[in-house]
């Protein structure tokens, strides 16, 4: 599947803003199922420097500085990428999931420690006692691995409720855990930390997901959404996306931007604004597929 | 037998008896006293009782006077706070030192090594030297640090390392100071209070000299950096315990003492704001955890710091000392594997050992730890600064709670055995009794090799055994003895530590300098108009009494100064809170306690440019203990005595800052914001003053506001009658010659404006507004303001535009020159709000 993306980020000040510092993670990356085919971003006003470079987890970064006093930003990235489904293993024949953690501490399989950088808990992934119960009830003693993650995966759709106004980007996932409610970035940070809790590599997916319009309905333009959900390393077959938010394994539906330990590593968008008072945030973002690879399999 | 009496331990350490099986630095087991102390223990057994007391009392009071402390912000008698440091020094022998030196050298190359490993190839992880969890699950090896084309070379500049004397009299490794070691600036004043103290005792002891490791360090610290920039020591400021150190460090190196929000990054490279612009810097001398330097690369740890920080390092176009990172290695990381990297990396054992210690990451250790109670848990890195919070410690009772936390997050943990430590004399109360100790040892590392500070941060234990660097017991000088050769003696330390006054740099002055200088003449002056108000309501209470028409008169004085109304049923019970209020209530804008603090923040960052005088006036102020004291029944025990004394040291203040600073543009921002606040507070008595409330005298309040306004005897000696208000408007608005009158403010404000350092042809938008407003009053006669009848709408009018005017001029001066040193806010793109 062929896709064109834009996301379009704009932010409106009350007062002006004497200078700006930006670090931005918008430029999609290429992973063994993604390839970048164009990507373009245009920013207003001009930077007055700008540094692209690799991030220590190999994502494209850019980071700029804007000098001259402004009221409003915009940035504008746009990418064509292309997404391959890959097969996922069979979870039932996946390891027990501890030889995954024994694998990661003893570094004893290929990739383990690329993979031990994602095992520990990150800014936003703490976990406390009962994180890792909630954790335990999936993952029992023997389990496969995959079997286990897909277990824990369909029971935050299941017993969390989809609320933007449950939550903020601060709230703990200790927190998440007790009032069963959040968004997208949330579920993702909650069953990292759940599965770093028993010490599994799991990292962070930032991305975007093709929504489908309702039956009969126009896509509207704009309307599509920032995403993340979670990946986890299986010694031998790599790593495994999942996304607790819609209790699925991504496929071709999901595009990957950057992956990270957590947002703090990856967040599309971070910024130090001096001046500027309140600010308001117009995020659009759109996911098209391209006539060619329009027909998405039912 | 004369030759044994000059040998055996003078009748000083007669009763001096260690602890059996413990080692002494003094006195050997058989009690014969040491021979690298003889030199000092002869010269003050000499001294006569008394003589010994004076001493002491000297070194406290040189102390005091540095202003050696863990915490600023301190009220002097706080001992929690003070610098407690013991008359007697420890000295070393040159055997000693050597092996310390020997040692520590070692020490930095194994750190300098691993460091370049984990943040480059990362062999160490790969040959399974160093397990991966002790890396990866540490929070202070910094992702956005490592990988980079060009490592920063060396790491490591200022290293610190913690060591005791066990009871063996071997020397052990406490923990590894990496990240940003403190306490060299408590080292530094420690030698020079007593040094001086002792004079000739001092200097025959044959003890080595600190000058030339300083300078040392000051090279070592500019190079490579400084024909990018100036060199600048980076500090948390006056809140951190450590700030005292950091600020006597850098001004005996010859250093400014910045804070995050004094630097900015452009364009990759980092420069420090001041009143005349940026100006580079090409060395960062950071005494903060890095991991809170750039909340842009290192989001979640606070964001105070300076964004894109870490690009320039990473750009190479500013050094960071210690490199961002170091602090991977911080404290007890790589105590447990110590052994095995020195092999590794040297191809050598280890010359000194460390304290006993585990690494709970691993699951063996873990259990083993968990089933033997002698094992204390403490996280991998703590730091043990003097001063500081102890940190969070788990009991190891074997509880599952325990073993399940560390089961989860064991490998940011470590288990010590405390170390039973040796002891040296203390001088307690007129003689000696032997303490144990132990010590931070500095060292920098310079082109030509690793250097050791020649002293130490001696540190003194209530306890027998300890796993980390002790606290609260005191300090120690330490002393080491000098090879015979060591050349004729320098001076002291050298000439530019003998001033014990912190400043923040003599360069240009800092925006953030100028800012705190301009708010603190805002408070001063804010202050001195609630407290000229108070002491008119409280005179008018203890002549008059509580009679209901003067009851009426008080309240409406006080609320001039309230945004909200006083609560009670009584007039007399709102007057009484209106000024408890006024006291105590800290979000009160023109309350007392918001004032106070206000000063007290600002001082302290200005303290710098402060003089002596100014700087103590404004110290007796704050540091009063009357303010804690409650005045919620302030109508029958009033705090006249309070309000006079505080206005009086006001008045000290304002007096010395125009006696004692020179004119240049520290004054002048002070003086601004002293003009500003003056300008608004007498136009708002006025024009809210006049508009007395049905039931309140107005004669009365007529006198009372001449009063406040500080202008009643111009008045009397003007008009020699009854205050009528015309009058009163002209003399307190209009009067160009009253110097406490609103034109003589807006005057005073535009001719500062116009000094101020200003680039282009034209008046800066800041004068603008001002000379506007200038204008404007001029132009005005008091007689179309108000008249005897009450009419007062023009008055309030006019009230309404300066306040418009001086509020512009205050937000255009803050643009144009402080707005690069308000805090950023951080932002964050909008989160992720997928729908299921």
């Amino acid at each position: 599947m062929i896709y064109t993306i834009r996301h379009f980020t704009k932010y409106s000040y009350a007062a002006p803003v004497a200078l700006s510092q930006h670090l931005l993670h918008l430029e999609p990356r290429t992973s063994f199922r993604q390839r970048v085919h164009a990507q373009a971003l245009v920013i207003d006003p001009p930077p007055a420097w700008s540094d692209r470079r690799q991030d220590p987890f190999g994502n494209p970064a850019r980071a700029i500085t804007i000098d001259r006093e402004h009221r409003r930003l915009t940035i504008d990235s746009r990418a064509t990428v292309e997404v391959a489904t890959e097969a996922a293993p069979d979870p039932v024949a996946t390891a027990p999931w501890e030889t995954v953690v024994d694998a990661c501490v003893r570094g004893s399989a290929a990739g383990s420690l690329g993979a031990a950088r994602f095992a520990f808990p990150s800014p936003f992934t703490r976990a406390d006692d009962a994180v890792e119960r909630f954790a335990r009830e999936s993952f029992v003693p023997g389990r496969p691995a995959l079997a286990a993650a897909l277990d824990l995966n369909h029971r935050i759709f299941t017993e969390f409720a989809f609320d933007p106004a449950a939550t903020t980007v601060a709230t703990p996932v200790a927190d998440v855990l007790v009032q069963r409610r959040g968004v997208c970035q949330d579920f993702a940070h909650l069953m990292i930390a759940a599965l770093r809790a028993l010490g599994l590599p799991a990292r962070y997916v930032s991305g975007y997901l093709l929504t489908h319009p309702p039956a009969g309905q126009e896509r509207l333009v704009g309307a599509d959404v920032s995403h993340a959900w979670v990946s986890l390393w299986l010694p031998g077959d790599g790593w495994v996306d999942l996304d607790p938010t819609n209790d699925v394994i991504p496929g071709d539906g999901h595009v990957t931007l950057a992956w990270g330990r957590d947002y703090g590593d990856v967040s599309p968008i971070v910024g130090v604004v001096f001046g500027g008072g309140d600010q308001e945030l117009d995020v659009a973002v759109d996911v098209v597929p391209t006539p060619s690879s329009a027909e998405a399999p039912t | 037998m004369q030759q044994d009496v000059r040998v055996g331990p003078p009748a000083l350490l007669d009763d001096y008896r260690p602890h059996p099986g413990v080692y002494d630095e003094c006195v050997d087991e058989r009690g014969q006293l040491r021979p690298h102390w003889r030199p000092f223990v002869e010269r003050f057994a000499a001294l006569a009782p008394p003589a010994r007391n004076d001493l002491e009392r000297l070194v406290r009071r040189r102390l005091q006077a540095a202003g050696v402390a863990f915490n600023v912000y301190a009220q002097p008698d706080d001992e929690r706070a003070s610098w407690d440091l013991d008359l007697w020094p420890t000295i070393l022998s040159v055997d000693d030192w050597a092996a310390l030196e020997r040692a520590v050298v070692q020490r930095v190359r194994l750190l300098e090594a691993t460091l370049t490993d984990l943040y480059g190839r990362q062999g160490l992880l790969r040959q399974k030297v160093l397990p991966p969890a002790l890396v990866f699950g540490n929070r202070d090896f910094l992702y956005p640090c490592s990988q980079w084309q060009d490592l920063p070379v060396p790491f490591l500049v200022n290293y610190a390392c913690d060591v005791a004397r066990d009871a063996d009299g071997r020397w052990v490794v406490l923990a590894d100071q990496v990240d940003a070691p403190t306490g060299q600036g408590w080292v530094l004043a420690s030698r020079l209070a007593l040094g001086q103290a002792m004079g000739p005792l001092f200097l025959e002891a044959g003890v080595r000299r600190l000058t030339a490791h300083l300078n040392r360090l000051g090279e070592a610290l500019r190079a490579g950096g400084e024909e990018a920039g100036q060199t600048v020591l980076l500090s948390r400021g006056p809140e951190d315990p450590s700030y005292f150190s950091h600020a006597f460090l850098a001004r005996s190196l010859g250093l400014p003492v910045v804070e995050a929000a004094d630097l900015t990054q452009r364009g990759g490279r980092i420069f420090l704001k001041t009143l005349e612009g940026l100006q580079p810097v090409g060395v960062v001398f950071r005494k903060r955890a890095a991991r809170e330097l750039d909340p842009l690369h290192l989001p979640g740890f606070g964001g105070r710091g300076t964004a894109g920080l870490v690009d320039a390092a990473r750009l190479g176009n500013v050094r960071v000392i210690n490199a961002l990172g170091t602090g991977v290695l911080q404290s007890r990381t790589i105590g447990p594997f110590a052994e095995r990297l020195c092999r590794h990396l040297l191809d050598a054992d280890p010359l000194i050992a460390d304290a006993p210690v585990r690494w709970l990451g691993d699951p063996d250790q873990r259990t083993a730890t968990l089933q033997d109670p002698s094992w204390s848990l403490s996280p991998m890195t703590a730091r043990h600064d003097p001063g500081a919070r102890g940190a969070a410690e788990l009991d190891n009772d074997g509880s599952p709670a325990v073993t399940q936390l560390l089961a989860r997050e064991g490998h940011g943990w470590v288990a010590e055995q405390p170390v039973t430590l040796g002891t040296v004399p203390c001088w307690r109360g007129g003689r000696l009794e032997p303490v144990p100790w132990a010590m931070r040892l500095f060292a920098c590392v310079s082109a030509d090799g690793v250097h050791l500070l020649p002293a130490a941060l001696g540190r003194l234990s209530s306890t027998a055994a300890s796993a980390g660097l002790p606290s609260g017991a005191g300090s120690k000088d330490v002393w080491i003895a000098a090879p015979p050769d060591q050349p004729p003696l320098a001076a002291l330390l050298s000439q530019r530590m003998a001033s014990t006054t912190l400043q923040r740099g003599e360069r240009d002055l800092l925006s953030g300098t100028a800012e705190a200088l301009f708010w603190l003449g805002r408070y001063t002056e804010r202050m001195d108009s609630t407290l000229r108000m108070l002491r008119a309501v409280l005179a008018r209470l203890l002549e008059a009494g509580t009679a209901a028409e003067t009851a009426q008169l008080l309240l409406h004085l006080v609320r001039l100064h309230l945004d909200e109304e006083p609560e009670g049923d009584t007039t007399l019970a709102r007057l009484g809170h209106a000024v408890a209020t006024l006291l105590h209530a800290e979000d009160c804008v023109d309350g007392l306690a918001g004032c106070l603090q206000g000063i007290q923040r600002n001082a302290i960052l200005a303290r710098g440019v402060l003089s002596l005088d100014s700087w103590n006036a404004l110290n007796a102020l704050r540091t009063d203990g009357r303010w804690r004291q409650s005045w919620r029944s302030a109508l029958s025990q009033p705090p006249v005595e309070l309000v006079d004394d505080a206005l009086r040291m006001l008045v000290a203040f304002s007096g010395t800052a125009a006696e004692h600073m020179t004119r240049n543009d520290a004054w002048r921002f002070l003086d601004l914001g002293k003009r500003l606040e003056r300008a608004l507070q007498v136009a708002e008595l006025v024009s809210r003053g006049l508009r007395t409330p049905p039931g309140v005298d107005r004669d009365g309040a007529l006198s009372a506001l001449l009063e406040i306004g500080d202008s009643y005897m111009t008045y009397r000696a003007r008009y020699a009658s009854l205050p009528m208000a015309v009058p009163v408007v002209d003399l307190l608005l209009l009067d160009e010659t009253n110097p406490r009158g609103l034109v003589f403010q807006v005057e005073r404000l535009e001719a500062t404006l116009a000094e101020l350092p200003h680039e282009g042809p034209y008046r800066s938008p800041a004068q603008r507004s001002v000379l506007g407003l200038l204008t404007r009053l001029r132009k005005l006669d008091a007689r179309d303001l108000v008249n005897d009848e009450g009419k007062a709408e023009p008055l309030a009018t006019e009230a309404q535009a300066v306040r418009t005017a001086l509020e512009a001029a205050s937000d255009q001066l803050g643009r144009a020159y402080f707005l690069l040193a308000e805090t950023p806010t951080t932002t964050l793109s909008a989160r992720r709000a997928s729908a299921p």
